[in-house]
């Protein structure tokens, strides 16, 4: 029987683990939230914000809800496979999202834990501040992420209990390599994240880039890889054959238990080294941390160059976005929407225009996003000699890159689905967007009064946007609706091309 | 030359600036004291073209702010009491931005950024995100950012707050070049003996007024007092608040 008083401290040293731990993630979500420009500023938003991100359990509990779901169509995709074969390759494939989910959780949440200084309150307390706490703090919002897969496990639970039991441990697994590497990956190039610029830098925010995207972009992906994993059970089921040593297709073994055991065990052994190995040096980093790496200006000073401002505006307004990867997010929505296109839909020019007019429209929800850029640094723009024309023509570029990029890659895949016909929709990929962006700012450049500064975009002025923007649409739509051949295309970038002198003829 | 004409700022209700005349001649370091609050920072934001007055008229160099504060701009360096940058970019890349907007030359920009980067000792820091730099660093980097265009008229709103004691006396010392050279510099500060150090002339803001406004001595004479210290304690009410908020603490601990 366990002593009452041990079970009464050990209860009471959980309660204090969780007190501190929901403390911590309280405090390391203000703080990213506080990096967020378009949250910052408005106490309000930042409030109701923290009440849902800054509660441990609201926050995890609502995203595995989220995940819970996903997991359930997993599932049933698992449950639809015909063959024991199928459903190995599907769930070893279900394995990466915890994986991937939480290499990037981990390495973000630590590179925000040591930068924002998180520990360093609790370093003056008398408080033993372990590596248990980075390490749950960590790991806590990749979690949701297993949350997936739990569904497709308790599935090969009802056909077979070791295997299920073997499918529980590969997802446990898949969600603690992850974890490992996550931390891993940060305490090896963390330090470098302060270093600006170079072809390093840039395949890291590419990467961030793909992340970001996989991770908005779950449901599709999720549904994606069910389908392209079905088709091509036979090629999946030989690779697996053959690398089953190799995670993810280690996972794929849990049908022959014996033989899944022997493969799960030295990955338990190996990266339970390399956890332990890995914690202890991020904490000591934390503890102590050190000179991070500095480079010095070289004699003839070639870094320092000049930009047409216009130009000097994007350059900023893309370097804060790549580096600011919750600002990231939001500026890639438009892609978001083409996705379903990107993940086994129809490439027919008319589906492909409107998705082409859809994420065009991104250029109007995105006007107060790039105005916010700024942040504090507005008064800098201010006391700047910058017209305000100047100012807004910056952001207009800014503005049309990613809705430009998601329409050009629908034009492009239509074009190489459908051939030539759908080649005229690439001009409207660059029209589009534009058309969109100039009618925007030229409205938001007239909230704007005599200087540059960032108004209000409440609903009003949106709907006012977009009721200035869907007259062009709308007689694009018509044109369509009407013409034939190439006449409607004319009509088309004519409409486009004479909106956008309209608009920046009435913007500054 | 910066001209203040009857002034006011107002913010709804508050009335930030009440009336204020002064002036910044060619050739003069001015000091602007006031305690937090007073009204310093919205008079300077004002010079810089920043923010408008309500009423009354401010020229720089013979420019009217409220007319054209883009030329203002032009010949003005403005530092703020807080640094305010884009944390992140590097400084390389802010000065870079900086001096694209101000459309600096190249090489005069590359001349002057190298020679206010080693004066200020910025060299190992040009390559690192800002928002990772100590206030200290940000404040070097938002000083040099005004100075890169080689402004008529500097304004610094307490810019000396945290910088090291070299930079600080760099800083103080180029002040004086800069008013050598006949350039016009507004201040503010709170550390007073900077002030008597540096300044020609000082004025002393409170509640939204120019109180007092002329040279070291002229205040001492003014207020019958010994110090700056306490002409500015007299002249902003604060002397006898002092003296009882001691009292009380003193009897506390």
């Amino acid at each position: 029987m366990t002593n009452p008083s041990v079970r009464g401290v050990n209860m009471g040293r959980i309660r204090s683990t969780y007190r501190v731990l929901n403390m911590l993630y309280r405090e390391l979500h203000y703080r990213i939230l506080k990096t967020n420009v378009l949250i910052a500023e408005d106490e309000e938003k930042m409030r109701r914000q923290l009440r849902h991100s800054g509660n441990l359990l609201t926050s995890v509990g609502l995203q595995s809800l989220t995940y819970l779901f996903l997991g359930s169509m997993m599932a049933l995709s698992m449950a639809m496979a015909k063959g024991i074969e199928t459903k190995a390759v599907l769930f070893s494939s279900y394995c990466m999202f915890p994986f991937i989910l939480a290499i990037y959780t981990s390495t973000m949440n630590s590179s925000y834990v040591v930068s924002m200084g998180v520990f360093e309150p609790l370093k003056p307390l008398p408080i033993r501040t372990t590596p248990v706490y980075l390490s749950l703090l960590t790991l806590i919002d990749g979690v949701p992420g297993f949350m997936m897969i739990l569904f497709p496990v308790m599935y090969v639970f009802t056909e077979s209990i070791p295997s299920g039991l073997l499918a529980l441990g590969w997802g446990l697994m898949a969600l603690f390599m992850g974890h490992t590497l996550g931390l891993l990956v940060y305490s090896y190039f963390g330090t470098s994240v302060r270093v600006g610029g170079g072809k390093l830098g840039f395949l890291k925010n590419m990467g961030k880039v793909i992340v970001i995207m996989v991770v908005m972009g779950v449901f599709y992906v999720a549904r994606g890889v069910s389908g392209y994993v079905s088709r091509h059970a036979a090629t999946f089921a030989s690779l697996t054959a053959k690398y089953f040593v190799a995670f993810p297709f280690s996972a794929s073994t849990i049908y022959t238990p014996l033989k899944s055991l022997v493969v799960l065990a030295p990955y338990v052994v190996v990266f339970s080294i390399l956890y332990f190995r890995t914690i202890k040096r991020l904490y000591k980093g934390i503890e102590e941390p050190s000179m991070i790496s500095e480079r010095e200006e070289g004699e003839k000073g070639g870094r320092f160059h000049t930009l047409p401002t216009w130009l000097a505006i994007y350059s900023k307004d893309m370097k804060t976005l790549f580096r600011r990867s919750q600002l990231l997010a939001a500026f890639l929505l438009p892609f978001y929407f083409i996705m379903p296109q990107l993940f086994g839909g129809s490439f027919g020019v008319e589906r492909s225009l409107a998705l082409i007019l859809m994420s065009s429209a991104f250029s109007i929800l995105l006007v107060g996003a790039s105005l916010k850029l700024e942040g504090k640094g507005m008064e800098l723009m201010q006391s700047l000699p910058l017209r305000k024309r100047t100012y807004v023509m910056g952001k207009l570029v800014t503005l049309v890159t990613f809705p430009i990029l998601s329409g050009l890659t629908v034009a492009l895949l239509a074009t190489y689905y459908n051939g030539l016909q759908s080649l005229p929709l690439v001009p409207c990929a660059f029209l589009l967007p534009l058309m969109s962006a100039a009618v925007a700012m030229a409205y938001t450049s007239r909230m704007m009064g005599e200087d540059i500064s960032i108004p209000e975009m409440n609903v009003i002025a949106l709907l006012v946007m977009f009721l200035l923007v869907s007259i062009p649409y709308a007689t694009i739509g018509i044109s369509f609706a009407l013409l034939n051949g190439y006449v409607r295309w004319a009509v088309c970038y004519s409409i486009s091309v004479a909106t956008i002198v309209l608009g920046l003829l009435t913007i500054g | 030359m910066i001209t203040v004409e009857n002034v006011v700022k107002e913010y709804g209700d508050l009335v930030a600036v009440d009336g204020v005349n002064l002036e910044v001649r060619d050739g003069e370091i001015y000091g602007l004291l006031g305690p937090n609050g007073s009204g310093k920072s919205t008079l300077l934001r004002m010079m810089a073209g920043i923010s408008r007055p309500t009423s009354g008229r401010i020229k720089v160099n013979g420019i009217d702010v409220t007319k054209d504060p883009i030329r203002v701009k032009e010949i003005t360096g403005y530092v703020p009491e807080t640094p305010t940058l884009f944390e992140s970019l590097t400084p390389v890349e802010f000065l870079n931005f900086v001096a694209s907007v101000r459309r600096i030359p190249l090489e005069d920009y590359r001349r002057r950024a190298k020679n206010l980067v080693e004066a200020f000792e910025l060299q190992k820091y040009l390559h690192m995100m800002i928002g990772s730099l100590s206030f200290g660093t940000r404040q070097k980097v938002s000083i040099i950012a005004a100075m890169i265009h080689d402004p008529a008229v500097l304004i610094l709103d307490e810019s000396m707050n945290g910088l090291d004691p070299k930079s600080a006396r760099i800083l103080r010392e180029l002040l004086v070049e800069l008013k050598k050279e006949g350039r016009s510099v507004v201040f503010s500060t709170h550390v007073l003996q900077l002030a008597e150090l540096v300044c020609d002339r000082i004025g002393v803001i409170y509640k939204g007024k120019l109180v007092a406004e002329g040279t070291v001595d002229e205040l001492k004479r003014m207020a019958h007092e010994e110090s700056l210290e306490d002409v500015f304690l007299s002249l902003t009410e604060s002397k006898d608040e002092v003296s009882s908020i001691v009292k009380v603490l003193s009897e506390t601990l």
